[in-house]
Order: structure tokens, then sequence, then C-alpha cells
């Protein structure tokens, strides 16, 4: 009889607890990383005497929480992967509209600027084309300053998601370790600790999406956390921190550093998926490697433009001045954290073998090894370093000053400033210089018919380029330069004399001259004006293969190929994700219609329970009656 | 049997909202923009191609520009030259007229004042400017006045550059000739040699035509026809040694050294015709020469002779200034043809160019239209079938 009681009473507690999970669940159904639970029932020990009860009812043995570790582990993989690919891909976004689009890109500027070279060819002296020249040279300037200006903003931006990212992986693993406390804390607890473990599972997920990680869980329960590919973040109840540091190689950027909390020592770290990953890649791969080739273009303008203007002579008859300044590349700078005192200068030696790569030099104690920043490789590199044997790789040219110690590093960047340190160096618009530097005429007193003309400059920095020379005919076949020497003479014959190649053609009779002179005082003069506008095709990158449209449409191809291909990974990878997290759902989550035929359920079985008590009330009740009887 | 769990059926109606939406507005943007390229990740090769293509029609646009500037300086130039015949050609028909044995010395000194006339104007139009304050006949010293007045003699300060413009992806067009090709460097007489009468000859010997018989024998050298008697001459060289001699009658071509002078009337005993290279006489010093002949006022018989010689010069000077002036011309307007080839050319390629950019970046506006409407209307069913399962819960029925 008291057995029967039992029942219905334990029944009544079970069901209550039934109906209690049922209504948590319902409460939680919102609530992210909630994993749904059920309370198992047992039936109660028998009691086998005889003319007794044969049951005590049922016990609740505990509260089952659905999850599947498996499953748990394929989201925290898909979450690493989706953080890394979409930080990735947004970067790469915005990088790719601000290459390509018309209105901020570059590639139309410098067709623009080319536009005006040639339009001051048909009128060389004017100077309203001149100041044309000069403010589309200007305007492309500014273009490279501003796409550079952002691309370098956007560089900044990481760094500061960097430092923020790093907070709050180091929040999560603070976290993990003070639930691994609490969840080993309850070992010997009836009952699972499970709020507990859903909110260790949400952490570890949040800090997946940051970090990749891997989890192992120890017998006590505890979960040891190992960031990819290979850092400890959280053993049992010991978490390490990661921090931001200055980067040793470029004072100016961040670099994420692992913190024992044992030791308290540091360690750079570098891993490979997360956003922390997606960040760290995002900085080398689009930052660096866009201001890299976009610097390439801009140096390249620059040099070919301030070369061209040297060879020319301007309307003050003096050889043409820089037209653009460039400061900030090339670049080579010692670490912060070398021990020797070595420094080291860079130039570019040979502009057709400049890639748009920075590098990493490394002094090992008796040579240099030159690490490419884009893939890592080793570059072959050629000499002793020495002012007399600088060290040679990929178009540059290093000096080293100073004592270097063994596993000293320095920065070489020969491009990556270009874009932002590009400015116009000449305001004046006198300076041009469109006339070639030397001009050559017959005189007026020649009988015979011999005509010259001056092909191209050989050499610019002749000392007697700008000499005056006159050639002496001695007779129809032989002549002589400034009345000295006796040359044979061959109708059409290229001739060098002072850096300058002419010919001369015809039949010029004996007595006949010709005289080359300083070109000063022709404004009308557009020679070098067509050389300077020649230089939008001249093959003067990737050794004579690219022009400087060419150059600028191989970074948009880049970027564009990129960016489509992120785009791609992200697709496969939230697809991919997007099934893990439903497959965890279809575990763990909480489904109201299954929750609303439990309370029915539970609901049936508690008034069935409440009728037992009552039914054992009433027998107990007559059975006391018929004692009383 | 899947389970449905309550916030995932919802996350996956949002997702598939979300994407519905993202899709449409990307078909909006492509039919706002009238490109299927929207950034570069589109199409990175097709953007690679679309930026080469525009970067081409850039190029032509720009050949086009310089064509137009080469034309316009081409086509003043050509005018300036048409003017420049016309006042050599009515000179050589004074000079002509001046050479009738019927003029007076009166009457050649009215030609003589008109030829002066010409003479300035030619050399106005010889500083011919550009309407932009460049002068047409300068070289490269465009910005100053070319031929200047030195004395009697005009002066030319330009220089010998010729300026090229670039109307093709590899084809310069010279946009003009200097001045000292077309006024100065005009060669003398028949371009080889020249002959005078000496100032001092007594009888009435003209030269009248000079021709070379072979041409690379004579190599400039000074020679002189110097007459030992009426009908015998001798040829004397530089240093005065007899090289040949001959017999003469009027009319008769003298030949030696491969050139002949034809020498018409009478030549006197002593009376010397110098033999010397061409080379050149600009055409306003061949003006003033012919000027100066006609105001010298000679009346005696061996001066008129002399005077004839003179003219015969001044005509074959004109010739050459008029030769050159033709072949200038003819330069010009090969130059103009050129131009308007390379014209023809560029629209040719801008057209072909336009075209492959169509193709490449322009939008099917059907179907991105019929697109558009397919995708709003998944849109619209993904809502719905939101709002009716989001409407579905057994609560509702308990």
């Amino acid at each position: 009889m008291t057995g029967f009681l039992t029942s219905g009473l334990s029944a009544l507690i079970g069901t209550r607890a039934a109906l209690d999970i049922t209504g948590q669940n319902i409460a939680n159904v919102n609530t992210p990383g909630y994993s749904r639970q059920r309370v198992d029932f047992a039936p109660q020990q028998v009691q086998r005497t005889i003319g007794s009860s044969f049951g005590n009812g049922v016990t609740v043995e505990g509260l089952e929480r659905f999850t599947n570790s498996f499953v748990f582990d394929t989201v925290v993989d898909g979450s690493s992967g989706s953080g890394r690919l979409s930080t990735l891909s947004d970067y790469s976004n915005r990088i790719n509209n601000l290459l390509a689009d018309p209105q901020l890109g570059v590639g139309p500027t410098i067709q623009q600027f080319f536009d005006a070279l040639q339009d001051a060819t048909a009128d060389p002296a004017s100077t309203e084309l001149r100041q044309v020249v000069l403010g589309q040279a200007e305007a492309l300037a500014n273009r490279f300053n501003r796409v550079g200006g952002e691309i370098a903003e956007i560089g900044n931006e990481i760094d500061r998601n960097l430092a923020a990212t790093v907070d709050e992986i180091n929040a999560l693993t603070a976290e993990i370790a003070d639930l691994n406390v609490r969840i080993v804390g309850t070992n010997n607890a009836p009952i699972a600790p499970n709020d507990l473990l859903d909110q260790r599972d949400l952490a570890l997920t949040q800090l997946a999406e940051l970090i990749g990680i891997e989890t192992v869980e120890d017998s006590d329960g505890a979960v040891n956390v190992v960031a990819l590919p290979g850092y400890s973040l959280v053993t049992g109840a010991g978490a390490n921190t990661l921090a931001v540091e200055a980067d040793p190689l470029d004072a100016s950027r961040l670099r994420v550093e692992l913190r024992s909390g044992v030791t308290g020592s540091q360690a750079p770290i570098d891993p490979t998926s997360g956003q922390l990953g997606g960040l760290i890649d995002a900085r080398t791969d689009l930052v660096d490697r866009s201001l890299d080739q976009l610097g390439r273009t801009a140096f390249a303008l620059a040099t070919t433009i301030n070369a061209q203007s040297a060879e020319g002579l301007d309307l003050n008859g003096a050889f043409g001045g820089d037209v653009f300044s460039l400061t900030g590349a090339p670049d080579a700078r010692p670490a912060t954290s070398n021990v020797g005192t070595g420094n080291v200068a860079v130039t570019v030696s040979d502009l057709g073998a400049l890639t748009g790569d920075s590098y990493e030099l490394l002094y090992d104690g008796t040579g240099y090894q030159a690490l490419r920043q884009s893939d890592g490789a080793v570059v072959t590199l050629t000499g002793a370093g020495t002012g007399a044997d600088p060290l040679v790789f990929d178009g540059l040219s290093l000096v080293v000053s100073g004592t270097p110690t063994a596993g000293d590093r320095f920065a070489v960047e020969p491009t990556r400033g270009a874009a932002n340190g590009i400015r116009l160096a000449l305001t004046d618009t006198d300076g041009l210089a469109f006339a070639a530097p030397v001009s050559a005429s017959a005189a007026l007193t020649n009988v015979g018919n011999g005509s010259i003309e001056i092909n191209r400059t050989t050499d610019v920095t002749d000392p007697n380029l700008l000499a005056t020379s006159t050639i002496e005919f001695l007779d129809a076949n032989t002549y002589q330069v400034n009345g000295a020497g006796t040359f044979a003479y061959v109708s059409g014959d290229p001739i060098v004399l002072n850096g300058i190649e002419f010919t001369i053609s015809g039949a010029p009779t004996a007595g006949d001259q010709f005289t080359l002179s300083a070109n000063t005082n022709a404004p009308g003069d557009n020679r070098n004006a067509l050389l300077f506008a020649g230089q939008r095709d001249a093959g003067i990158l990737d050794g004579g293969r690219s022009g400087l449209v060419a150059s600028y449409g191989q970074i948009v191809t880049d970027s564009g190929v990129r960016t489509r291909n992120l785009q791609a990974s992200i697709e496969a990878q939230d697809a991919l994700l997007e099934a893990a997290v439903r497959e965890q759902q279809a575990v763990s989550g909480v489904d109201l219609d299954e929750e609303a035929a439990n309370l029915v359920r539970f609901q049936q079985a508690y008034q069935a329970a409440t009728q037992l008590v009552a039914i054992a009330n009433s027998l107990f009740d007559e059975l006391i009656g018929a004692v009383r009887r | 049997m899947t389970r449905v769990p309550t916030l995932d059926t919802f996350n996956r109606a949002l997702a598939q909202l979300t994407a519905s939406a993202a899709a449409a507005a990307r078909a909006q943007e492509q039919i706002a923009t009238g490109s299927r390229i929207v950034t570069p990740a589109d199409d990175p090769y097709g953007a690679a191609e679309v930026l080469l293509f525009e970067q081409n029609l850039a190029e032509l646009a720009q050949y086009s520009r310089n064509a137009t500037n080469a034309e316009v300086r081409l086509q003043r130039e050509e005018a300036a030259l048409a003017s420049v015949n016309d006042l050599l050609q009515r000179s050589r028909e004074l000079v002509l007229q001046a050479s009738n044995a019927t003029q007076t010395q009166e009457t050649r000194g009215f030609i003589a004042v008109e030829l002066r006339e010409i003479r300035a104007q030619l050399v106005d139009i010889a500083n011919t400017e550009n309407g932009r304050g460049r002068y047409l006949f300068a070289g490269n010293r465009d910005t100053e006045v070319p031929f200047v007045a030195s004395g009697a003699a005009v002066d030319y300060v330009g220089d010998q550059g010729q300026r090229q413009i670039q109307i093709g992806e590899s084809l310069f067009v010279e946009s003009g000739d200097s001045g000292d090709q077309i006024f100065m460097r005009v060669p003398r007489a028949n371009g080889v040699f020249t002959t005078a009468a000496a100032n001092a000859n007594t009888g009435t010997g003209i030269v009248a035509r000079q021709s070379v018989i072979t041409a690379g024998v004579y190599g400039g050298e000074s020679l002189t026809v110097r007459f030992t008697a009426a009908d015998a001459y001798d040829i004397v060289d530089g240093v005065g040694a007899v090289v040949a001699s001959g017999t003469f009658a009027p009319g008769d071509a003298i030949a030696t050294n491969g050139i002949a002078v034809e020498i018409d009337g009478q030549p006197a005993i002593g009376d010397e015709f110098t033999i010397a290279a061409a080379g050149y006489r600009d055409v306003f010093a061949t003006l003033d020469d012919i000027a100066t002949v006609l105001e010298s006022g000679a009346s005696s018989d061996a001066a008129l002779a002399q005077q004839a010689s003179a003219l015969n010069r001044g005509l074959e000077n004109l010739d050459q200034a008029i030769g050159i002036v033709l072949e200038t011309r003819t330069s010009v307007g090969s130059r103009l043809e050129s131009i308007d080839a390379q014209r023809d050319l560029n629209t040719g390629f801008e057209l072909l160019g336009r075209e492959a950019l169509a193709d490449l970046r322009d939008l099917d506006y059907t179907a991105a239209i019929s697109q558009l409407s397919q995708q709003l209307t998944a849109l619209e069913a993904a809502q719905q079938a939101f709002v009716r399962t989001q409407g579905l819960s057994l609560f509702n029925v308990l």
C-alpha cells in the first residue's frame, strides 16, 4: 500500500521534473549554444517481499544533454575556416573595388597623363599644354597616393582589428579555463553540469571563429585547447594569453605573440585559420602585396619619366629635372630586434627584373639569404653585400654597412612605399624637357646636297654632349671633326659623337660643313616629348614584356582573380559550416512542436500520478473505514 | 526521421531570404550600370580585356586628335605655299618680260619695283603664324619671327628641325617643313654649276643654257672660259693652268668636265666666263639679285649682255625655288592623304574595339531583366514560405 503511494509520489516528482525540463527547453529555444535536455527515467528498484508492493515507482536518473562531439568538432573546424575566409574575402572585395573603380583606379589616370603629353607634342612651346601635362602628372601622383593611402589605411584597420581580436580571444580562453575549473569541481555531483558544458561549447565555438583550434577533453572533464598549428591556449585551469607587439621588421605594424601563463615568456605565432589567421593573411597577401605591386607601377613611372626628362632640354636650355619625386621607396631597414649594427641600403639596379615583391634578408653569420614575402621562397642572390660586390637579386642591389650578427634580419621593401611616396616634383611649366639636347644643321654655304639627321642620344651623361662640333668634309669621301682626324664617309651610316648618334646622307663636297650644337633655343622641338609619350607602351617591366598600363592591368586582374577565388572558397566553406551547424542543430536544437507534444505527454502522466495518489488515499480511507466498523 | 529544430528552421529561412535578396540586388546593379562586369571579380580576365580595349580606344582617340592637329597645321602650310607659288610664278613672268628686248631701262625699273614688292610679300608669308603665335616656317624655333631683314639680305633665325606627330600605333607624320628647306636652301642654276660673265667683259657674249652632260664628272671645281680670240677659247683651272681649248661660234655649247655652257652673242678677246659649283641661293636673295640687275641701268651692249646673263641665272634660280615649293606641296599633300588614310584606319579600329568591348562588357538586358524578375519571384516565394512555416506550431492548437 505504501509502495503504491510511493510510486504515485515518485511519478509526481518525476513528471514534474520532466515538465520543468520541457519548460527549460521551451524557454531556451532561442538561446545560442543551448543543447536540449531530457529527463532520463528509471524504475525504482522492486522490493520482492511477498504480500508487499511490487514496485517503488520511478526515479530520475539524470538529465541527458543532447550533443555529439563529432558534429561539434566539425562545427569548430568550419567556424575557423569560415572566420578566416570571410575576413579575407571582405578585405579582398574592398581592395578589388578600389583598384578597378574608374573613378578611383589608377589606370585611366595613366592614360590621361600620356594623352596630355601627346597633345603637347603638337605645340611644345605652349604654356597651356605644358600646364595640362603638369596638371595630369599631379593628378596621377595624387591618384597613386589616394589608392595607396586607402590600401595602407586598410592595413591600419587590420592592425586595430588584430588587437581587438586578440583581446576577445584572451577573454574567451580565460572563460574556458574558468569553466574548466567549475566543471571539474562538479565531478562528484549527481547531475551533470549541463549549463556549464553548454557555456563552454559556446565559448569554444566563438573562439574557433577567431582562431583555429583543436580541443582535447581530459578524463576529469576539463578541455584543453590548442590553437592551430600548435600553440597551447588552455591547459585545464590555465590559460596562455595572446599579445600584440610591434613587428621588429616593421615597427609600424603589429604582430601576434603568445605569452606563456607559466613563464611569462613571449614568442611570435602564426595562426593559420580563424579571423586572426584571416587578418594576418589579409595584411600580407592583400594589403602588402597590393601596395608592392601598385608601388612597382608608381616606381616604374617615376623612374622612367625622370630618366626621360634628364635626356631632354627644357625651355631654359637646361637638362630636365625630376618630374616626380619618390620618397620611401626603395626601402630596406634592419629589424629592431637585431643584435648587430648592420644596416642595409637598397637601390633598384634593373627595373625590368623588379618583381613587385618584398623580401626578408637573413644573415647567418657567413652569408645572406633572401626570402620572398609572398610565398616564403628563397631567392637566388649573388654578391657579398659590400660596396664593390653588392648583393644582387630580382633587380635589386643591396649594400650592407656596419657589422651584422648571425640571426639578424632586414626588411627589404623595394616598392611598397612608392604609391604613397610619389609626388609631383616639377612645378614650372618651362621645366618640362620636351626638346632633344642637340640639334644639327647643314651650313647654308654648303655646295653639295648632303643632309644631316640626329637619330638618338646614346649617352646622356657624355660631358661633351652639348659641345658644338663641326664636321667638315675634306673631299667627297672623307671628313674631319672639329678640324682634326680623317674619317671615311659612307652616306647614311650612323656616326656617334659626344653621345649623339646621327647620320649624314647625300653627296657632300669638299668644304661642306655640318654642325651639332646644344639645342638651347628651340621651344618648338618635340623630340623628347615624343619619347616621353612613347614611355606609355615601352616594355620597361617584366624583362621588357610589360608597359606601365599593362602592369596596372596585371594588378587589376590579380586582384579580380583573387577576389573571385575567395568568393568561391567562402561559398563552399559556408555551405560546409551550414551543413555542420544544421547537423548540430538536428541533435541539440529545441523543436517547439516536440516540446508541445512532451508537455501534453507529461501533463497526462502528471494527471495519472495525481490519480494514483488519490486512489491510494481513497483505498486508505476505505481500509480505515472497514477496520473501524 | 530528422528532427527539425525551431531555431534552425528560422535561421534557414532567413539565410534563404538573404541569399535571394542578394541575388536580386546584384541583378539590379547589373541592370543599373548596364555592365555585365560590375567589379573585376565578376570576370577577372574579362575585366583585364576591358581595361586593354578601353586603353586602346583612348589611344585611338588621341591619335585622331593628333591627326587633326597635324592636319590643321599642314593645311595652313599648304595655303601659304600656294601663295608663295603664285608670287614666284608672277616673278618668273616678270623676269621673262624684263628679258624682252623691247623693254627700256625705265620699264625694267618698274619691273624691279614690282619684284621688290613681291619679295616683301614673300617675307611676310614666310613669317606666317598658325594663329596661336607659332611661326609655320621656323623649324623648332617657332616662337620667334624666323625671317628677319639684315641689311639688304634676309636672315633665317629658325632652325632646321621638322616636328613629327604620332597619328597611329607606329606612324609619325611631319607636321611642317622648316623655312630653311623651303626658302633658304634653294639650289642655284641647275643645281650643279653656274656660269657668270665677268664684269670686265667687253663683248656681247651671253651665258644662255647650262647643262650637265655626264652626271658626277663635274666635282665643283672652279673653271674659267677665257676667249683668246673671237672664235677661240681656253679653259683655265683654279690655279691658272690651261686644261683645254677649242674654237667657238656664237650659239656654241662649250663642253668640259661633263658639263656644257651655251654662249650666245659674240664675246670679245679676253672676255671671261667663270664656272663654279652651284651651291645655294635663298629665294629672297635671288629676287634681290634680279631687281638689282634690272635697276642697274645698263645701256651698252656689253652691259646689256651681262644683264641678260644675270637674268638667265635669275630665271633658273626662280625655277629651282618654284620646283622646291612644288615638291614641298606634293609632300604636304601626300602627308594629308596619309593622315586621312590613317584616320580611316583608326576609325575602323575604333569600331572594332567598341564592338569587342560591348561583347565583353555590355549586359544582355533581356536576359538580365528576365533573370531579375525570376529572382524577385523566388524572393517573394521564400518570404511567403517563411510566413507560412513560422505560423505552424503545435502550441496554436493546444
